[in-house]
């Protein structure tokens, strides 16, 4: 049923698979990791890093 | 701060939060509304037998498809800017937001993603009954996806369920249940859906009544108005009732924002609740907040209503701007509330403990860090204060939040007005002879979706300056960037977005320009 849905599919199927895939490849390999990386996991190496980071963060923004 | 006047990285860190997640509800609501009336129109089919409810639920089908192809996975870029703009705040709730999101993925994601090929692809390949609860499960699955990052939404508006967790610094969640269950999330979850509902009523009554005006397929678009006005009825009637919900657990757990969303700052018993009213300049200045004007240039008053809505008692008393901040008032649950500086003490207290505990922890002196972790958790309610410098910080928008939601409910209001008449008219089968209130349901159809924007301002914005309620403000949980940076992703975004909602609009322009198909297919796609 899937196989034969795919293949037969109208134009407008098509159009929307192909909006769906530019748009994941976009997000995921565009704008995640050349814009919006996760800060954490970027700038420190483990689980501790990042909780003295967060804690360094929490006791001086005041 | 306004879109004009944002400077830093928080200002524009939010901003590009409110511009993506208004964009991501442009999608979502129609989304979960067109999947419960083409649910509706199948069921009418499969019940009855006749072919017109299939092409009805067909048309429709092929708008939500459209809209769901191009709509999903834009909440992923919400999540995206978690972990680059909020990494203070995505490290300090831990897992607490973490689960729900990871249950939507793995439920309510595999359910769409799985049911909705059978939905599109299964036309003649299974039996009616088959496809039916195929399509019945898309919508669950759909309305399942609200529902968790509803429930995360709700613990940053309601933290419960958790234990700070000072030497990972992160919240860990003790209780699931009362997070899940919490009243603020069940009322949350069913006022989004709800209001969703009514969105996909508006549009299906909109384009059925384009149908009308232009005097094609006038069967299909008296059916479809038919389903459209009675859902949206019911919808729009569940909507007050969840909203009345909603205000009553703001008023328990978020009184500043209720204040707020009233321009309320004399607090007082048999409080009325404004219908409508314009506030004084003045106090768009937070610092005015104890001045003598008073708060309203004019106003029309409904008497007692806000203590009923927000107590349920006509001469509770409901606490204003003012009272919040001074304290000394009897709250529900018959303790006396604490006043902004006591509440500020115990912030920087919390704060100051959280770092001799980790002083203390270094040195191996472990009984004083245990003294310093009890100081922590005991003060823990209040951490969030000991960041705000004064007491103006904890205000919200008033402006925006009381004029915001005096749209949402007069919008909600309209459309119970005019799906009870398109109803009237069609059950008087005077709908098309009465051709201006098919143009009036056409042109309407934008208001329904400013409901749901102005809606989310008001949840939203109305709990500044919290990130989570009175334990992390916005400015701390902000991550430390550049804010060049954040000004170049917020262009991204809003070029992706835009460019997502031209092309939603316009396929589906073209689709509704074509119509419904009056010849069966296998398949609609």
């Amino acid at each position: 049923m899937f196989w034969e849905g795919f293949t037969n599919m109208t134009t407008l199927g098509k159009t929307l698979w192909i909006i769906v895939i530019i748009k994941l490849i976009f997000m995921f390999f565009i704008l995640k990791p050349l814009f919006s990386p996760n800060y954490l996991n970027k700038n420190f190496k483990n689980d501790q890093d990042k909780a003295n980071h967060v804690r360094k963060e929490l006791i001086d923004k005041p | 701060m306004d879109f004009f006047n944002a400077s830093s990285v928080v200002d524009w860190s939010r901003l590009q939060f409110a511009m993506t997640a208004g964009y991501h509800w442009l999608f979502v609501p129609l989304t979960l509304g067109l999947a419960v009336i083409m649910s509706v129109m199948e069921t009418m089919y499969v019940r009855t037998g006749k072919e017109e409810w299939k092409h009805a639920a067909k048309f429709w089908m092929k708008l939500f498809g459209i809209n769901f192809a191009v709509g999903v996975a834009t909440g992923l870029i919400l999540e995206f800017q978690f972990g680059t703009n909020w990494s203070n705040y995505s490290w300090f709730v831990g897992d607490i937001f973490g689960a729900p999101l990871a249950i939507e993925a793995i439920i309510a994601f595999f359910l769409e993603a799985t049911f909705i090929s059978i939905m599109f692809f299964g036309w003649n390949k299974v039996s009616k009954k088959a496809h039916l609860t195929a399509t019945w499960l898309v919508t669950l699955g759909a309305t399942l996806s609200a529902l968790w990052i509803l429930i995360a939404n709700a613990w940053m508006q309601y933290p419960i369920g958790m234990e700070f967790n000072p030497e990972t610094v992160r919240n860990e969640m003790v209780d699931f249940w009362a997070i899940a269950l919490s009243p603020v999330a069940i009322n949350k979850f069913f006022h989004a859906v709800v209001s969703g509902w009514g969105t996909g009523a508006a549009f299906v009554v909109a384009i059925s009544a384009w149908f009308l005006i232009k005097k094609r397929h006038n069967d299909f678009a008296l059916k479809s108005i038919q389903i459209g006005a009675i859902f949206g009825f019911i919808s729009f009637v569940l909507l007050a009732i969840t909203g009345d919900g909603s205000g009553y657990e703001v008023a328990q757990k978020q009184p500043m924002k209720l204040a707020a969303m009233e321009g309320l700052y004399e607090g007082k018993e048999g409080a009325g609740l404004v219908a409508l009213g314009v506030l004084h300049p003045s106090k768009s200045d937070k610092s005015n907040y104890d001045d003598e004007n008073d708060a309203f240039l004019f106003k029309i008053e409904l008497p007692k209503l806000l203590s009923l809505m927000g107590y349920r008692n006509f001469n509770a008393f409901v606490p204003g701007i003012k009272d919040i901040i001074e304290g000394g008032y009897t709250l529900p649950d018959g303790t006396m509330a604490l006043s902004f500086e006591e509440k500020k003490m115990r912030g920087e207290k919390a704060i100051k403990a959280l770092a001799n505990y980790q002083v203390a922890k270094e040195e191996g002196r472990n009984d004083e860090a245990a003294g310093f972790e009890a100081e922590l958790q005991e003060n823990f309610a209040y951490f969030g204060y000991g960041y705000l410098a004064s007491p103006e910080r904890t205000i919200p928008n008033v402006p925006l939040i009381f004029y915001s939601f005096r749209i949402m409910v007069m919008i909600g209001f309209y459309y119970i007005l005019l799906f009870a008449m398109v109803w009237y008219f069609y059950y008087k089968k005077t709908l098309t002879a009465n051709r201006w209130i098919l143009y009036v349901s056409l042109w309407s159809l934008p208001l329904a979706y400013l409901a749901g924007q102005v809606g989310w301002i008001v949840a939203e914005v109305g709990r500044q300056p919290w990130a989570i309620q009175d334990i992390l403000p916005v400015k701390v949980a902000v991550s430390s960037l550049e804010v060049g940076s954040v000004i170049t992703s917020f262009i991204l975004f809003a070029v992706l977005f835009s460019a997502l909602l031209i092309a939603d609009i316009s396929i589906m322009l073209k689709q509704i320009k074509k119509g419904p198909e009056d010849t069966d297919t296998d398949s609609v796609y």
